[in-house]
């Protein structure tokens, strides 16, 4: 919720490299990312500062890498993909490959999905192969499933 | 004799007394120092010393001064007390390196002790600064290390680990078992 992003982002990591050339910072091996509620697990975090102050990228790399948040109303949305990108700036965290995100029965899969993790919404975008399919199943309080399932061209935008 | 025989033998005694009592072996054990007394003596001594190094192309690499120095000849180092260092790299950082004691020794390295920051004049690096209790820096090639806690932070940033390895020319840090990394994120 929005008290998470008024924390200090805290990173643990076994190793960690530093380049004050490329403004960047590189940190290995179980690799766990915290703000508040938000939690990223990854096996490889870079942390680009080459924007400048506030503008920070923390590009967290897995198989797949995990992120988790408890939202507004108290309830946990869960994400998976092969790497989850926090922009700090607009508070997003961009989902790329094999990108899956859940929030109670709801759930919603594809290439790639955006969520806004202040207004609570999201993007979710085929890829551009064949399979590049989303699907989206939501799971509204009164009424049984909502099934979306659109070929790569569509994109599908909502509220989790 | 004459005189000049006289002036002869009494200038040949002169020159034994002066050459031979030193060796005399009744007076060894009074004046010499004990070894390790010589050792741990201080060859000479400065107080409130300055001391600049330039390349050979006339740039200046690296300033230092000292509220004292004390250079061990024997032992081949120099201990610095209050060093301030001013380190100057290719690309135009300077480093301000404050630390409560310095060794420099002959190969160029010094190691650093207690209170050690290292400080980036540059305002828009990203490592602005390395604070230490013990690390050691080469001084020809910027190389440091330590096995201590070390703390590097920037703007916004912080990193605590139990050692390090890295170039304050190349500005290239890896930090050796890491404890942790905080971003305070100011919003732009």
């Amino acid at each position: 919720d929005d008290s998470d992003f008024e924390q200090p982002i805290r990173i643990d990591a076994k190793t960690t490299f530093a380049d004050g050339v490329k403004k960047m910072t590189v940190l290995k091996d179980g690799v766990v990312i915290r703000q508040g509620s938000l939690q990223i697990l990854a096996d490889e975090v870079r942390v680009d500062a080459a924007l400048g102050e506030g503008n920070e990228v923390f590009i967290a790399l897995g198989k797949p890498a995990r992120y988790s948040q408890t939202i507004q109303d108290g309830s946990l949305v869960e994400a998976k993909a092969n790497e989850i990108r926090y922009t700090v700036v607009d508070k997003k965290i961009q989902l790329v490959g094999s990108a899956q995100l859940k929030q109670n029965t709801s759930e919603v899969n594809g290439q790639t999905i955006i969520f806004d993790m202040q207004n609570e919404q999201f993007t979710a975008l085929g890829g551009s192969a064949e399979q590049g399919r989303v699907s989206a199943v939501f799971q509204t309080k009164k009424s049984t499933a909502k099934a979306i399932d659109s070929d790569n061209s569509n994109k599908v935008e909502d509220k989790p | 004799m004459n005189r000049v025989g006289y002036a002869i033998l009494i200038l040949f005694c002169a020159v034994a007394v002066v050459y031979f009592l030193p060796f005399n072996p009744s007076n060894e054990s009074t004046e010499a120092r004990p070894e390790s007394m010589g050792l741990l003596t201080p060859t000479y001594r400065a107080e409130g010393i300055k001391s600049r190094l330039y390349g050979t192309d006339g740039v200046l690499i690296h300033q230092v001064s000292a509220s004292e120095m004390n250079h061990f000849t024997e032992l081949g180092f120099m201990v610095f007390t209050q060093p301030e260092y001013d380190i100057f790299v290719a690309d135009g950082t300077e480093y301000a390196i404050n630390a409560d004691s310095a060794t420099l020794y002959e190969d160029n390295r010094v190691v650093l002790e207690d209170n050690i920051i290292i400080q980036s004049l540059n305002i828009d690096d990203f490592i602005r600064q390395i604070n230490a209790q013990y690390l050691q820096m080469d001084m020809v090639s910027k190389d440091i290390n330590s096995d201590a806690l070390i703390e590097l932070t920037g703007a916004e940033f912080s990193m605590l680990s139990n050692g390090l390895t890295g170039n304050l020319a190349r500005k290239q840090f890896a930090l050796i078992d890491h404890v942790k990394t905080e971003f305070i994120v100011n919003q732009p």
